[in-house]
């Protein structure tokens, strides 16, 4: 069981990355990898949000939505449980740390439009997974993004310096540059099979 | 907006001036992840089509109806609806397609693009201009896919829509996950030097949002 | 209050109206999904034993990979014409599903791939008819995944060597499960005949 959950995370990390093998959250990715302080803010907040999204949507699968074979309406009730907490915390953050609000607030409402969020809990959904998988899924995923955010944020700042024809400056280059940070991320695809 | 010639220019926007994917830049993971072959962007690109149209248009009609204080989690809602609604229809209809990108028709709520429309086009306007406008984005999406998807499958495969043109596989690698990357940053390189030589403009994608 | 009410109503009514409209969708795709993905399957068994005129019904579950798979007995006229198993091998980097088909003589018939997660381009290629048509007619001692020219064996594919292997392995598991339950039984009805 515990072996398990550490190969889901292991592989959410690194072997299934979502921004490089499922090309998920790249919106977000080449938004705020321009500069290292916004890339770091966002993997924190984002791999916060995800695991407590994860979380409350795990439960109301499994305790609402399985009991009332609600299943076909996953995506309504994923995205607004997801929504709300966005939301929610928002406010919280704003009245409780207003300090911290001021660094990462920008990035919460960011959030909602990120397939990755949404794309773990239906995994875990179509997956089975229980509370501990899916938790795994969850933090794995945030840490695989995290670690795509940094490399390419560190990459980007470098970029800068670089001549670049000037058709392929900005997003275009980037692009390129993903492509062969995946490329490097293939090898890690045979170490575990899940 | 109220001839016919500038719901032609609205029209048009969506395909060239602010192609979603080239040029806005958004909902890109779509773009990428789908489109190792060209029957799977354009399904993808219908799907998206109508999602995008009939939140338009819904957004729209409701536009005065909808409190402005919760007018995101409406839109959310109500995209999510129609994402259901697609979601349903695909994997009863088109069952081969679906166990492909099932996952990716679920995600086209999340997608920045569609939310962007209402929030910005579809809450400010009528009924005929909104579902112009969401026409229009929808079928720049579906040809940015398309092309993506002939460029990617043509080379990696030597097929188009799975019928074999050339009988080697001139760059494997742009089936793979890699290509998309690439052939992505090679397109929107590409179509930045035309304008820049042709049109003298000034090249779109500088970012992402 | 009047304020909140404001607010709320229409949203309300959104999510009401949104609800019937995806419960109706629901409601008229549902079935045709279901019937569709049993039809899938039947059409799947059929491909892997297309003489069999009785419908192929399961005969038994076993185990692999520390996962549950059905295997079938394809009868035509309450004879045997083959068994068919479900099986699934670790590939590169996903598990290879796939129907495995033997044939009475217990010698391999057919091999179906019903699903994977391999990389596209290389992985894939164990699609391909060419890798699977090396399988027909071998019996399970010449299973063998080589990395050369070969008559005898199976030849692996340059470039996708771990998933020839998953293949080979599922094949092999497959083939295995259905000797061991099929095979005393064949060998004695052979025994009874020459008798």
């Amino acid at each position: 069981m515990w072996e398990h959950v550490v190969t889901i995370f292991i592989a959410s990390a690194l072997i299934n990355n979502f921004v490089f093998s499922r090309y998920l959250g790249l919106c977000i990715f080449f938004g705020v990898t321009k500069k290292m302080e916004t890339a770091v803010g966002m993997s924190f907040t984002f791999t916060g949000v995800m695991l407590v999204g994860a979380a409350l949507n795990w439960a109301i699968y499994n305790y609402v939505m399985v009991p009332y074979s609600l299943g076909f309406l996953k995506i309504v009730i994923f995205i607004g449980t997801i929504a709300a907490f966005v939301q929610a915390a928002d406010t919280i953050m704003k009245k409780v740390a207003p300090a911290l609000y001021y660094k990462l607030g920008i990035y919460l409402a960011l959030i909602v439009t990120n397939c990755i969020i949404l794309a773990v809990p239906l995994i875990n959904a179509d997956e089975h997974y229980g509370l501990f998988e899916s938790m795994a899924l969850a933090l794995g995923s945030g840490a695989g993004f995290s670690l795509a955010l940094i490399i390419m944020a560190s990459i980007r700042e470098k970029l800068e310096l670089a001549e670049i024809p000037k058709s392929f400056q900005g997003l275009p280059i980037s692009f390129i540059v993903t492509g062969l940070i995946a490329l490097a991320f293939l090898g890690f695809s045979g170490m575990i099979t899940l | 907006m109220s001839n016919p010639v500038s719901y032609w220019t609205l029209f048009k926007n969506g395909i060239f001036g602010e192609n979603p994917v080239f040029r806005l830049a958004l909902s890109l993971c779509p773009a990428v992840a789908v489109t190792s072959g060209v029957k799977n962007g354009f399904l993808m690109g219908v799907a998206v089509m109508f999602v995008m149209t009939m939140t338009n248009v819904t957004v729209s009609l409701l536009r005065n109806f909808i409190n402005p204080k919760v007018r995101i989690p409406s839109y959310v809602f109500i995209t999510a609806t129609w994402v259901t609604v697609i979601d349903l229809v695909m994997s009863a209809y088109q069952r081969a397609v679906y166990k492909e990108m099932g996952l990716y028709i679920m995600l086209i709520v999340a997608f920045a693009i569609i939310l962007s429309r209402a929030e910005m086009f579809a809450s400010k306007n009528t009924l005929l201009p909104s579902f112009i406008d969401g026409v229009g984005m929808g079928l720049g999406f579906l040809l940015a896919l398309v092309l993506l998807g002939v460029f990617r499958e043509f080379l990696g495969k030597g097929t188009l829509w799975g019928a074999h043109i050339l009988p080697a596989k001139p760059l494997l690698i742009m089936i793979m996950p890699t290509g998309g990357f690439f052939a992505m940053g090679l397109i929107m390189g590409g179509l930045n030097w035309i304008d820049r030589r042709f049109f003298g403009g000034t090249g779109g994608g500088g970012g992402a949002h | 209050m009047k304020d909140i009410l404001k607010i709320t109503l229409p949203l309300v009514v959104i999510f009401v109206v949104a609800g019937i409209i995806m419960s109706v969708t629901y409601q008229h795709t549902y079935p045709v999904r279901f019937q569709a993905e049993k039809k899938e399957k039947e059409e799947a068994l059929k491909e892997m034993a297309p003489d069999a005129t009785d419908p192929i019904k399961p005969a038994g579950n076993w185990t692999v990979n520390n996962k549950p798979y059905e295997y079938y007995a394809a009868t035509s006229g309450r004879k045997p014409v083959a068994y068919i198993a479900e099986t699934a091998g670790k590939g590169y980097s996903s598990f290879i599903r796939m129907l495995v088909s033997l044939g009475p003589d217990l010698k391999i018939r057919d091999v179906k791939i019903l699903g994977h997660e391999e990389t596209p381009g290389l992985g894939d290629q164990v699609e391909d008819k060419s890798f699977l048509d090396q399988f027909k007619g071998k019996t399970l001692a010449q299973i063998v995944l080589v990395k050369k020219e070969t008559k005898e064996n199976i030849q692996a594919i340059s470039g996708a060597t771990y998933s020839s292997r998953g293949v080979t392995n599922g094949v092999k598991d497959a083939a295995q499960q259905l000797i061991d339950t099929y095979g005393a039984g064949i060998k004695k009805a052979a025994r009874e005949v020459r008798k």
